[in-house]
């Protein structure tokens, strides 16, 4: 452990400096509120795509899906093609229309297409609240790694972790995370694919590893979940990312439409690469210690045990990449709701860009302290909250992103009654007991209920309501070609 | 009997690759075809 500690020491020593010299140069070319929140539309796409999978790759990814294979073996690596076709929906339908309008914030969006402030507030505070919880669960799983592997208690590596991500995100804004998460998806990346390698031989190679487990238990090996659970998460996984709101906001800071489509690709590249090596983690780490005590802790024990000591160090620097690549994102969008979307409009509009940009900073400070008593005082499981905000995030904002960008006939009404229907009954079927337990023992799961409340809704409330001005529709419609006369 | 990796695990890496370079090659096309180029 001591090799380890000290290797750790060393290598978080140049991480962090590599982190915040990346901040400082950012913050010398932060002068305006387009270059803190769009880095001046200037991410091309390598960055943006590192941005994107780094961005997604969360804490969840490295401790609880490499857990869930070591526990349930290979079948879980389906979820991830129903996660790419959420990002294939966005690719086509989403992502591009998004970047040709160019905004600022996704409640821009909103106040935009439905011609509505009401329904710019009621989106900033719809993701505001999730997000914020979001952060809890990225906090919660810092502390709890780092208890276990160190012994050290929770509020030193929430400390850490927020100081050393509002460090970067403060100073230099999208700009300076965008850099930060090209060098973390790189950091991921290798050492995940440096791992791989050492673990299979040290387990006597693939083949060795495939037969101890199907010796094990038969399933490990083939498919452990069915084609229903498999279809359930990826509709929760996929429908949320293609709508999530800090994913979405940095399409805006890409150079154009058509980087934006090459970024989706390249997270695709490094998604493929972080999918297949942490299934083969797992599953080797099965093969090698069938027995440890919890799924959550074989990547714990993988990086102090198995992984050499710099290896061991960069998975775990890579781990910390991950909470923060997270963290900083939700950090950006959840500020510049609050001082674009809320301040900037309602508060002081004559507000100029100096005192934009100082209120988003001071927003990212406060937001990055919010969470804290409630990591500490751990209400829920990491797990459970992420998946939790997913279903939230989805059930109120896949329908008015989806068909507001593609349906001419969306309304603010319909907006409105979508975004507050699909979180209210998304809400209601987890929390509240109406006598729908038996349709949930069935499997219908929140998702799907907040999804078909929100689309009745959106679309119910459009037909009621005239249609929304020509102006709201211009910037999402190019103009139909006049017919020429014969 | 024990059998080893059968197609949930080969298939998904199969899966992965087709995936990624099929995505790459319409977002290039598509991308192409956008500009006006022939």
């Amino acid at each position: 452990l001591s090799g380890l500690s000290l290797t750790f020491i060393v290598v978080v020593a140049v991480y962090l400096a590599a982190v915040i010299a990346i901040g400082a140069r950012a913050s010398r070319e932060t002068r305006t509120e387009a270059d803190f929140l769009l880095a001046g539309r200037s991410i091309g796409p390598w960055v943006g795509g590192a941005v994107l999978a780094a961005t997604q790759i969360s804490a969840g990814t490295f401790v609880g899906t490499l857990g869930r294979h070591y526990s349930t073996g290979v079948s879980w690596v389906w979820a991830w093609p129903g996660l790419w076709l959420g990002w294939l929906i966005s690719a086509i339908w989403i992502a591009p229309k998004l970047r040709r309008f160019g905004a600022t914030t996704v409640p821009d969006y909103v106040a935009v297409r439905f011609a509505s402030e009401r329904a710019r507030v009621l989106a900033s505070v719809l993701i505001i609240v999730p997000y914020t919880i979001y952060l809890t669960a990225q906090y919660q799983a810092a502390g709890e790694i780092f208890a276990a592997l160190f012994g050290a208690p929770p509020y030193l590596a929430m400390g850490f972790i927020i100081a050393s991500t509002v460090i970067y995100t403060v100073s230099g804004g999208v700009r300076s995370s965008s850099r930060v998460d090209f060098l973390q998806a790189l950091i991921m990346v290798t050492a995940l694919v440096l791992a791989v390698p050492l673990l299979v031989s040290r387990a006597g190679g693939i083949g060795q590893v495939g037969e101890t487990l199907s010796s094990l238990d038969g399933r490990l090996t083939g498919w452990w979940y069915g084609p229903r659970d498999l279809v359930a998460v990826s509709l929760a996984f996929g429908l949320s990312i293609a709508a999530a709101p800090y994913e979405l906001t940095r399409f805006y800071s890409m150079r154009d439409v058509a980087t934006v489509r090459t970024s989706i690709g390249v997270a695709f590249l490094f998604q493929g690469l972080i999918a297949a090596s942490v299934m083969i983690l797992g599953l080797s780490m099965r093969a090698l210690f069938p027995a440890v005590a919890s799924e959550d802790q074989a990547s714990a024990v993988m990086a102090l045990h198995v992984l050499s000591p710099l290896i061991g160090s960069l998975f775990l620097v890579a781990l910390l990449s991950a909470i923060m690549s997270t963290c900083n994102s939700i950090l950006l969008v959840v500020a510049a709701s609050l001082s674009h979307d809320l301040y900037a409009r309602f508060v002081r509009p004559e507000a100029s860009d100096a005192e934009r940009v100082l209120w988003g900073r001071v927003a990212i400070v406060v937001v990055s302290l919010l969470p804290v008593p409630f990591a500490l005082a751990k209400y829920d499981s990491v797990q459970s909250i992420v998946l939790e905000q997913g279903k939230f995030i989805a059930s109120f904002f896949f329908v008015p992103l989806v068909l507001g960008l593609n349906w001419r006939r969306g309304t603010a009404t319909g907006a409105v009654a979508s975004m507050l229907g699909g979180f209210v009954a998304c809400a209601a079927w987890d929390f509240l007991d109406f006598g729908q337990g038996a349709l949930k023992q069935a499997g219908v799961d929140a998702v799907e209920v907040g999804l078909l409340a929100s689309a009745a809704l959106f679309v119910a409330g459009s037909l009621l309501t005239p249609p929304p001005p020509q102006a709201a529709l211009t910037p999402f419609f190019p103009p139909r070609r006049p017919i020429e006369p014969s | 009997v024990t059998q080893g990796f059968g197609w949930s695990f080969y298939g998904f890496l199969l899966y992965a690759v087709v995936w990624v370079t099929g995505y790459l090659c319409w977002a290039h096309f598509k991308n192409r075809r956008e500009r006006g180029d022939p």
